[in-house]
């Protein structure tokens, strides 16, 4: 998942203390390792000492106080590490990691939503370098596939969301709608009648914010596809043109969308209408995290249904969108980062953020220990059909970029699917 | 300038053109060769360093490879330009990028011509609605962007709320987000911000028409129109030009406006060169490749406007400056400009003189009729178009006013509220918990008083002594500052991005700081070293008799008396940089540090989710209502130092 975020500001940022030494020192001070003894990793192991910088990303308001109070302990247990800790909310996330990377200011651990570029360009350490077998073989399988690049383990998965039709029930009685639907054709009936009826029908948001999420489900509902099997680009085949080209035209020709689909984003757009009652359906995540963020305040009754797909051959699917970890390359870190990784993911503290955050774990144990709870369960029970994003490309960085900033335009009045999906394919195949 | 006609013609000669005859390879004389150095030498460092090797990096990354992880891959040759001009974006960009320039700065000149001329006539309150236009003009083009936005909305946007009442439309219109409408929202916001200072230029031209003429003309019989063409336009045509020129040359690098409002909406539907440049580099393609070579063709049209205005401009040796002279000979133009540019303007003249006449002969008849009614109502009716326009400009800034006092709910009414049911001043108050305002402010603070102290030190002692001497370079020094101040930094962003990003300035206050204060230390220059030629030598002299040397003298002697222009040097370069908004976007962005200037902050909360508009528009008003105070107590001088002397 991208990312989730309070509909209000940050919260408050006291003021920076300004000193003039301060003001003289640039940013990126970690980047030296100056003031670090430098041990070999072979003694390191024994007892790492020295300090790390991790960064790690908001998911609500819960996740700095989670965050604080775990590295506390962590600092108790390990008193000669010393962590130094960034939480930092999505958006600001998105714009500074490039810079980050760009200025080779790395942080040793980096919370983010994908990790292919990094590991293809040697900044990364293999995954099994920075955690113990015990922690390896907890991570759930297909978690782990989509993090391989080449055999080797880069992304170390972290939280899942996953996605699915929501839809207003009392928008649904009012235009006399008993089930939810399952077809692209039943899709457009009950949105014209929802319209009818007085409401957006399907709020569609391509707008950048999250454009690859939901062309993805309008994408593989059709049964295409971002890479074929054999691992080529499909971006602009024609059963993708043929989706877009659908999308183009509930907001223009059945006219049952928001108005300026392709400006429209998610969080501050469509949930923000469908928790007003105004937007009869959209994408949603059916986790806890939607109902206490998006949904906090709202008195609509919602539920949610699987994707509708353009025929019923197409295997019933969703969407699942993985956040990860990795471990930049900082010489005479790795064992810091290998004890503080195993310390997170102990069963009770890695427990305490996938609760906290209302997300879906990424180990077996943490599932069990949820298949019961009420709203996760629903979740968990998803994962299996769940496709992800074809994060081992390292050209996906880009594709996600140029998707998010492009995508949208296709649903303009007039405008040209298809020429939209070329130049997409054609970024993607040249890698820039 | 202005200080300039007030002092006498009784200005020697410099004092130090005649020892250099003298001069030959003692050291004594090496070092009074050197003497220049010393003065201009913190300038010339620092316009070398922020400014140059900038633009030179830009060309060198123009043909490099680099990777979007910022690895430097090589050599690419014509790589990057390949790929820019395959950019399937790039003939739209184009075509925007000239409808947007010809279209902004024409119809501003237009609206500023009639505008202007109703600002020289003498009616009760013109000084407010003089000073109305300020705040468009002196505001933050982010902070003005981002309440345009707000007036654009759709469901709870203010303008639909005016059209609905007035039934001109009947369902709320997405002004900027839908594709056909966007493009023209913006053009209106560059047109308001673009119209004051145009306004000013041509008062400013309009004040140096010596009266007389027009007493002759009346006295030949002409009537107004005919007196405005024969006399008035004619006259006007050099401070005409220079606002042509330099408008072009803001409005082609205008960047905040089209950031705010529409930079995170999907695709290019009004991406200008300029914009779509810094999407290549830093959000689309994070390909600083391709974006250093459409710096570089974007660098070069601005060469071509520079080199016009720069032609246009005539460097006086010191001394000759105070002498006070007819302002059209002041504007002496390089014979070539001036036969291009009078050609143009006397066929501009004589096409609009005959048109204008046929117009008005059937309506000369009702114009006298109109003429015996006006006399009585003159005295109502200027002040009545005064408070229009007055109202024009400044309803914008009311809106915020009034917004920034709504609650969420209150905002976010469909349709919007004109006035808030219960103010919430507690807004004043929440503000800064909402936003990291605090840290804001104190950034601005710190940059910006770092930044100005800078540009005054370096440019004092620069700008005294080109005033005072004439020096071998002298001339070549005032046209390098002349086109440093036609160079706005987000020209050579990419170049600028690099360099900090090599020496380790990412976040760091030094590294914004000699950059704002490189970028402003035209200005600077200028303004002072046009009123420090104003001031009679004949001062100084009296403390060199009296045994001071020369630094002495200016400290002591020079600068109380140039008190004026260094206030308003310091005040202009303050609220340019308090105002900064793309270098702080980009090298001093650093959130999770608490690194982030108020402009900067208050972007960053608009768009991506529900704009909280009401506290960005608290926000923004602490950042405004200081700039305007400040703005408004210099604004008589600020002509002459935009203009570089050209007007007036």
């Amino acid at each position: 998942m991208r990312y989730l975020k309070r509909h209000s500001m940050l919260a408050a940022t006291g003021v920076s203390a300004l000193s003039l030494s301060m003001a003289l020192t640039a940013w990126g001070g970690t980047t030296s390792n100056a003031n670090r003894p430098s041990s070999s990793p072979n003694l390191a192991a024994a007892s790492p000492s020295g300090s790390i910088k991790v960064v790690m990303a908001q998911y609500s308001s819960l996740t700095k106080p989670y965050w604080t109070s775990l590295v506390k302990a962590f600092e108790q247990k390990y008193p000669k590490i010393h962590v130094n800790l960034q939480v930092i909310d999505w958006n600001t996330l998105l714009q500074q990691v490039p810079t980050m990377i760009q200025t080779h200011s790395y942080p040793d651990i980096l919370n983010f939503n994908n990790y292919s570029t990094y590991a293809k360009a040697g900044l990364l350490f293999p995954a099994k370098q920075v955690f113990s077998p015990q922690v390896e073989s907890d991570f759930i399988p297909s978690f782990v596939k989509s993090d391989t690049i080449g055999g080797t383990q880069y992304g170390i998965p972290w939280i899942a969301s996953v996605r699915a039709l929501g839809y207003n029930k009392a928008a649904f009685a009012k235009a006399g709608i008993k089930a939810p639907p399952s077809t692209w054709s039943q899709f457009v009936a009950d949105a014209q009648k929802l319209t009818k009826a007085g409401y957006e029908g399907y709020c569609l948001p391509l707008g950048s914010e999250e454009a690859q999420a939901e062309w993805s489900l309008w994408m593989w509902s059709n049964g295409g596809a971002w890479v074929n099997g054999a691992g080529k680009w499909t971006i602009n085949s024609a059963k993708n043109v043929q989706t877009l080209t659908f999308l183009n035209k509930l907001a223009n020709q059945y006219k049952v969308t928001e108005p300026n689909p392709g400006a429209t984003n998610r969080t501050s757009g469509c949930w923000a209408d469908f928790a007003s009652g105004k937007a009869a359906m959209t994408e949603i995540m059916p986790l806890g995290t939607f109902q206490t963020s998006s949904m906090k305040g709202s008195n609509v009754k919602w539920a949610s249904a699987p994707w509708p797909r353009a025929n019923l051959s197409i295997p019933k699917f969703t969407l699942g969108v993985q956040d990860v970890l990795m471990a930049f390359k900082r010489p005479g870190d790795q064992a810091m980062d290998k004890a503080f990784l195993d310390f997170v993911y102990q069963k009770d503290n890695y427990l305490k953020f996938v609760k906290d955050e209302g997300f879906l774990p990424a180990t077996k144990s943490a599932s069990a220990a949820l298949s019961n709870d009420p709203v996760d369960s629903t979740g968990i029970k998803l994962l299996p059909s769940a496709k992800f994003y074809p994060l081992t490309e390292a050209a996906w960085t880009s594709v996600q970029a140029a998707v998010q900033s492009q995508l949208g335009t296709a649903v303009n009045p007039g405008a040209s699917p298809k020429q939209v999906l070329d130049t997409l394919q054609q970024d993607a195949v040249s890698g820039r | 300038m202005t200080a300039g006609q007030k002092v006498g013609a009784a200005v020697a000669a410099p004092a130090v053109a005649a020892p250099r005859a003298h001069v030959g390879r003692s050291p004594r004389a090496v070092l009074r060769r050197l003497t220049p150095l010393w003065w201009l030498g913190p300038s010339l460092v620092l316009i070398a360093t922020v400014i140059v090797y900038p633009a030179v990096k830009m060309v060198i990354t123009a043909f490099q490879k680099i990777s979007s992880i910022g690895i430097d891959q090589g050599f690419t040759g014509l790589n990057n330009f390949r790929n820019l001009f395959t950019e399937p974006a790039l003939p739209h960009v184009l075509w925007n990028t000239l409808v947007w320039v010809v279209v902004v700065v024409g119809v501003t000149v237009l609206v500023s011509l009639p505008l202007a001329q109703f600002l020289n006539k003498k009616f009760v309150g013109r000084r407010l609605v003089r000073w109305s236009l300020i705040v468009p003009w002196a505001a933050s083009l982010v902070m003005t962007a981002t309440l345009w936005r707000y007036i654009y909305e759709g469901s709870y946007g203010m303008l639909n709320r005016l059209l609905l009442d007035l039934g001109i439309i009947h369902s709320p219109v997405y002004w900027y987000e839908s594709p056909s409408t966007a493009f023209w929202c913006l053009v209106f916001v560059g047109i308001v911000v673009s119209v004051p200072f145009t306004t000013y230029v041509l008062l400013a031209g309009l004040q140096a028409v010596p009266a007389d003429l027009y007493e002759a003309a009346a006295v030949d019989g002409c009537t107004t129109w005919q007196s405005y063409w024969r006399v008035t336009f004619p006259l006007l045509r050099p401070a005409l030009m220079v606002a042509l020129v330099l408008n072009t040359i803001y409005v082609f690098n205008s960047f905040p406006i089209i950031w705010v409002i529409t930079g995170k909406i999907p695709g290019n539907a009004t991406d200008t060169t300029i914009t779509f440049m810094y999407k290549v580099a830093f959000t689309y393609r994070l390909d600083p490749g391709e974006a250093a070579a459409l710096g570089i063709l974007n660098v070069a049209f601005l060469l071509v406007l520079v080199g016009f205005y720069v032609r246009r401009t005539r460097i006086s040796a010191p001394g000759e400056v105070g002498v006070p002279v007819r302002p059209k000979r002041r504007l002496t133009l390089v014979a070539g400009a001036r036969d291009v540019a009078g050609a143009a303007f006397a066929a501009l003249a004589s096409v609009l003189a005959p048109l204008g006449r046929a117009v008005a002969a059937p309506l000369r008849r009702p114009a006298r009729v109109f003429a015996r009614g006006w006399r009585p109502a003159r005295p109502y009716t200027l002040p009545a178009i005064g408070a229009l326009v007055a109202a024009f400009f400044l309803v914008p800034y009311v809106v915020m006013l009034l917004s920034s006092l709504k609650s969420n709910i209150q905002l976010f009414h469909s349709p919007a509220l004109y006035f808030p049911p219960t103010p919430q001043w507690g807004n004043f108050a929440s503000v800064w918990s909402q936003i990291p305002l605090a840290s804001y402010l104190v950034n601005s603070l710190v940059i910006a008083g770092c930044s100005t102290l800078l540009v005054l030190l370096i440019a004092l002692p620069a700008a005294y002594f080109t005033a005072r001497h004439e020096f071998r370079g002298r001339r070549a020094f005032l046209y390098l500052i002349l086109v440093t101040q036609m160079f706005a930094p987000v020209a050579l962003v990419v170049g600028i991005y690099q360099e900090v990003n090599g020496v380790n300035g990412m976040n760091s206050y030094w590294a914004i700081i000699l950059i704002d204060a490189g970028f402003n230390l035209a200005f600077a220059t200028w303004i002072m070293n046009g009123y420090l030629a104003s001031i009679p030598v004949d001062v100084e002299e009296a403390a060199r008799v009296d045994g001071a040397g020369a630094f002495k003298t200016m400290t002591r002697v020079v600068l109380p008396l140039a008190r004026p222009a260094i206030v308003t040097a310091v005040i202009f370069t303050f609220i340019q940089v308090w105002n900064e908004f793309v270098v702080a976007e980009t090298i001093f962005n650093d959130p999770t540090s608490n690194r982030e200037t108020l402009t900067v902050g208050i972007n960053a909360f608009v768009g991506l989710y529900q704009t909280q508009y009401n506290y960005l528009f608290v926000a923004s008003l602490i950042g405004i209502v200081p700039v305007v105070v400040l703005f408004a107590a210099i604004e008589r001088y600020l002509v002459g130092g935009l203009t570089a002397g050209s007007v007036k």
